[in-house]
């Protein structure tokens, strides 16, 4: 049960300072793109980091942004220039 | 801090004089914990050769077959798109646990694209072999997201005006791998000669398959 479809805007949870091993690099965090692909079902390293194996499993998405919205003073980016990142769904809201 | 001989579990080796050398302070850290992890027995050194040995049978012209494979056969580049995972374990390549799964990144004249972890060093490993130092440098890694035309300038590469470029960052366990575009006068190619044209830096997406020779 994905939360989230192809195409949908999704915003990136801003939590520059989460604790523990964390996936989603800080400068997409609180940005916004769209969900370019739905790669399935992971188990969480959020948790395998800890040694937790079993039962803890995430969607994974890629998301796909705008250079020019994640560097917003770069001006050396094409505003067709994209980088995609995948995030895990706890990480996602809807934009 | 090291023994005259250090006896592994298969051969003995003569003293790794590490005052010789400065490491840097990760490398050391390695080594600690290397040292500490054989001596709990939570590895065996025999494991850790053996998987070093595994990773280091593959290399880049493995990538460079499974790319070939798909310019010449349009049904195989079809299953390289939808499912990577299964189509390069028809060639007898599989990632080394349920985790990792592969997904391939198809060029066009209007699409380039360029991977890079800046975590740490993701890379399809098990597909292409240990990545190059490079690649684990801060210096790409940062750079890569930010200015990603400016990194592949400095590899010698500059798109055609209009290719958008599409940087990729390997964040979680799919491993990524560029599908470059065939070069041009290269219809008569065997499939071996194709794959001598395709080099490593065009399957991350800081260079282009060689050009036939003239």
């Amino acid at each position: 049960m994905f939360l989230y479809s192809l195409g949908d805007k999704v915003k990136v949870i801003h939590n520059v300072h989460a604790v523990g091993h964390v996936r989603t690099p800080w400068y997409v965090q609180g940005k916004c793109g769209h969900v370019a692909k739905i790669h399935g079902e992971f188990a969480n390293p959020e948790c395998l980091a800890y040694g937790t194996k079993s039962g803890v499993y995430v969607n994974l998405y890629m998301v796909e942004f705008k250079l020019m919205d994640i560097w917003v003073n770069n001006d050396a980016n094409d505003c067709q220039d994209s980088i995609s990142v995948d995030i895990f769904e706890h990480w996602l809201t809807l934009n | 801090m090291f023994n005259n001989f250090e006896k592994h579990q298969e051969h003995p080796h003569p003293k790794e004089n590490y005052d010789s050398y400065s490491l840097s302070p990760f490398a050391k850290r390695v080594e600690n914990l290397k040292r500490i992890l054989l001596r709990r027995g939570l590895i065996t050194q025999k494991e850790l050769t053996a998987t070093i040995l595994e990773l280091d049978q593959r290399t880049p012209f493995d990538g460079a077959k499974v790319v070939a494979k798909a310019w010449t056969n349009r049904a195989f580049k079809n299953r390289l798109i939808t499912d990577a995972s299964k189509a390069v374990a028809e060639l007898g390549f599989h990632p080394p646990d349920d985790f990792q799964s592969l997904v391939v990144l198809p060029n066009t004249k209007t699409l380039h694209h360029l991977i890079v972890c800046t975590l740490c060093s993701c890379y399809p490993r098990w597909l292409l072999g240990r990545p190059p130092d490079w690649y684990k440098s801060l210096a790409y890694r940062s750079r890569a997201v930010i200015d990603p035309k400016g990194v592949m300038s400095e590899f010698g590469l500059t798109l055609d005006c209009g290719v958008r470029i599409k940087v990729i960052d390997s964040t979680a366990e799919v491993r990524y791998m560029v599908l470059p575009l065939r070069p041009k006068g290269t219809d008569r190619f065997t499939r071996e000669q194709l794959a001598s044209l395709i080099t490593r830096d065009s399957l991350i997406g800081v260079g282009l398959p060689s050009k036939p020779p003239a």
